[in-house]
């Protein structure tokens, strides 16, 4: 009987435990106000010094990083989930490109374009910065930025006597010439239906010259000529005369990494931190390397499509100008310098660009001129489903570029409320 | 008669945290999605609800991606589930023999099962990579192919590849099961059919297999159920592609809550998957209850 007096106690006090760990304290013991975050785990600990940094030049404000799990719809997934039940758990939110339309739509984040003045929005690349925006507000502060690139093997085409390409004919010449399938590839790309298949046509169709929506005018774009173009030419890449391995329709990010460092690809479209991998001691492809913005054809543009974070306010926050002073923090040299020096992120500002002189950095500051953002509707996540599965029944031969783009216009206004 | 009744209030009291438990895990998260269904509930009305009757319902029954991902799911659970039977049949039968390392071996055919699912995705994903994997290497050096597949990567492959990846890691449990059965069939009887002259496979079809129904039927019962509602193999293996050839209802019904934010419409395709399973375990448990000794 004792003993099961001594559970139940056991029990209650674990409950008791749950429920105040599960209870928010908005300050410290000492008063410090405390800014809750969910972020990615920082095994180098390289966010954790610019939080206690932050600390010591503010001490009344402390950043908690809450660590979520690494992938990054799963976060996506647990900041839902606390606002749905407005838990008023976070009052800052580390946002990915794509969430930032949807959680403004939903009222999640605020608006900061008015808490800036006009001079700090300034020192952002512009790119970096449009991916904050949704209905003419700025609800996020971009921190660090991504873009998509071309990396190329610099030996193989100097002994080619060939220049990295500027065109997209040009990258399909030189790709043919020098490949041997199935050893080594001319391009290698991410074309599983998932996320980074968006990431990839996105960039693809800027080439192009084309548009996939408009989040001004809410135009879709998908069915036009370039839009065709566009999709014609990745299947292109894998059709008769495959410049792209098979495997090409299963390849996350990693599979077409792994191809690259080893020496099994010419050109191999793919994120910076490709960069820093292939350059170490057990990489086939060190020194070997260099990289340019993806190709276009003469009605289109360079483009780079935009990833990499950045810090939002979130509404239900009690903490709003303790926050915004940490925005501000963040859009100093200092903190993102420090995380490039820690973990490789890139910086979102023009000054640590220009006063830089690194040959890697320049080469990406180039890029990221370029940078194109994912539509910044609401309903992306939706768009972008609609989009995977028409792009990806092209690659598999299943539709025609033509029959798949129109249906994938009609669902994609049908969602925007442009068609009925 | 108030001896009757008060042994039956405390039989009530004695159930009664267990049946609030069910009523807070099951009932009412499911009248609360029955009640959502009702709404549209979703960006374009700033998540707040606005009461749709049955709208919902109706765009569901014009939905054809929902009613591809129901034909995919089915295909997927017929495909696996049967599969499985037969294969944890024989495991089964082969683990109830008794032979040296007989414990060990039981152990480690579970292994498969015990493993996190998504975990095992992902090394499924590399098996069956066209340039790194192990699959197309295998079939490349036996000569049974002659360049390699993108298994993952093609329309028909890829449902292979998913149940292929599925009957590795469920069989196991079809196995226990079964196993479980077997070991409940009286071992008089194989004598009996032993004086009486009967060859192992008489012995097998005549009194293994009809002993072993109810079993089956309750292994098929947990095995469909858990199929039917199949997400973490397919998310992270093919993410429901190409060109949306593997979603599921899983998967779909994931996107339309969490991703979309359409929770109205996304509680009625759930509603929808919840009376179709209803029936599907119905179809399956009725001639279960029918059978003498069952259950």
């Amino acid at each position: 009987m004792i003993s099961l007096v001594n559970k139940i106690l056991t029990l209650c006090c674990l409950f008791a435990l749950l429920a105040a760990a599960c209870k928010r304290s908005d300050k410290s013991a000492d008063g410090t106000v405390e800014l809750r975050v969910l972020m990615a785990p920082d095994p180098e600990g390289v966010w954790r010094e610019v939080f206690e940094d932050f600390h010591r030049i503010n001490p009344g404000i402390r950043v908690i990083p809450i660590e979520g799990p690494t992938a990054t719809n799963t976060r996506e997934d647990l900041y839902v989930t606390s606002f749905l039940s407005n838990s008023g758990v976070y009052d800052l939110v580390f946002a990915d490109v794509p969430w930032v339309a949807k959680f403004a739509a939903a009222g999640w984040i605020d608006d900061l374009s008015e808490r800036g003045d006009p001079a700090l929005w300034d020192r952002f690349i512009a790119g970096a910065l449009e991916g904050g925006r949704h209905d003419g507000g700025i609800y996020r502060m971009p921190v660090q930025m991504d873009g998509g690139v071309l990396f190329y093997r610099a030996d193989l085409l100097r002994e080619a006597n060939e220049k990295p390409p500027e065109f997209v004919h040009d990258m399909l010449r030189i790709a043919r010439k020098l490949q041997s399938p199935p050893e080594r590839w001319g391009y290698v790309w991410q074309g599983k239906q998932y996320e980074g298949l968006s990431c990839d046509f996105n960039e693809v169709l800027a080439g192009f010259g084309g548009t996939w929506i408009d989040a001004e005018t809410g135009h879709v774009g998908l069915d036009e000529p370039q839009a065709i173009a566009a999709v014609s030419f990745l299947a292109s890449c894998l059709g008769p005369d495959a410049i792209s391995p098979p495997g090409t329709t299963t390849y996350e990010e990693e599979a077409g990494r792994q191809l690259f460092e080893s020496g099994r690809a010419v050109f191999h479209r793919n994120w910076p931190y490709v960069w820093k991998l292939a350059q170490r001691e057990t990489s086939t492809v060190r020194g070997k390397m260099g990289m340019i913005p993806m190709p276009r054809t003469e009605q289109g543009t360079h483009a780079a499509t935009l990833g990499g974070w950045g810090f939002a306010i979130t509404s239900s926050s009690q903490h709003k100008d303790e926050a915004w002073k940490f925005l501000k923090y963040m859009a100093t040299l200092g903190p993102v310098s420090a995380l490039y020096e820690g973990n490789g992120s890139l910086p979102a500002l023009h000054e640590f660009y220009q006063t830089s002189p690194d040959a890697f950095l320049q080469q990406i500051y180039v890029v990221f001129q370029n940078t194109k953002p994912r539509p910044t509707v609401p309903q992306y996540a939706q768009a972008s489903d609609i989009l995977q599965r028409y792009v990806s029944s092209v690659l598999t031969g299943r539709l025609s570029p033509e029959e798949a783009m129109r249906a994938a216009a009609k669902e994609t206004r049908l969602l925007l409320g442009k068609e009925k | 008669m108030k001896r009757e009744m008060s042994n039956q209030t405390f039989g009530m009291v004695m159930l009664s945290p267990a049946m609030l438990f069910v009523a807070c895990v099951a009932v009412w998260p499911l009248i609360r999605t029955l009640w959502l269904s009702l709404y549209t509930q979703n960006l374009a009305t700033g998540l707040e609800p606005e009461f749709a009757g049955m709208a919902n319902y109706v765009r569901v029954m014009g939905d054809g991606r929902f009613l591809h991902t129901l034909r995919v799911t089915a295909m997927f659970t017929v495909w696996a589930v049967s599969l499985e039977l037969v294969l944890g049949l024989g495991f089964a039968v082969l683990m109830n023999r008794t032979f040296r390392g007989r414990g060990f071996a039981r152990a480690v055919t579970l292994i498969p099962w015990a493993m996190p699912t998504a975990v095992l995705a992902l090394a499924w994903v590399w098996i069956f990579n066209d340039q790194f994997g192990i699959f197309n290497d295998l079939l490349l050096r036996t000569g049974l192919l002659d360049k390699p597949v993108a298994w993952l990567g093609n329309t028909g492959t890829a449902m292979f590849s998913l149940i292929f990846a599925d009957v590795w890691k469920t069989t196991p449990f079809m196995m226990i099961i079964l196993l479980a059965g077997l070991q409940n069939i009286s071992a008089e009887l194989y004598e009996a059919a032993a004086i009486d002259g009967s060859g192992a496979w008489n012995t097998f079809f005549r009194i293994t297999l009809p002993m072993l129904v109810p079993a089956i039927f309750l292994a098929v019962l947990f095995r469909t159920l858990q199929s039917l509602g199949i997400f973490d193999l397919v998310y992270v293996m093919t993410g429901g592609g190409p060109g949306g050839a593997t979603e599921t209802v899983g998967v779909y019904t994931y996107g339309t809550f969490l991703r979309y934010l359409d929770f109205g419409y996304g509680a009625a395709l759930v509603m929808t998957t919840f009376v179709l399973m209803a029936l599907v375990a119905a179809a399956i448990y009725w001639p279960l209850s029918r059978m003498k000794g069952g259950l």
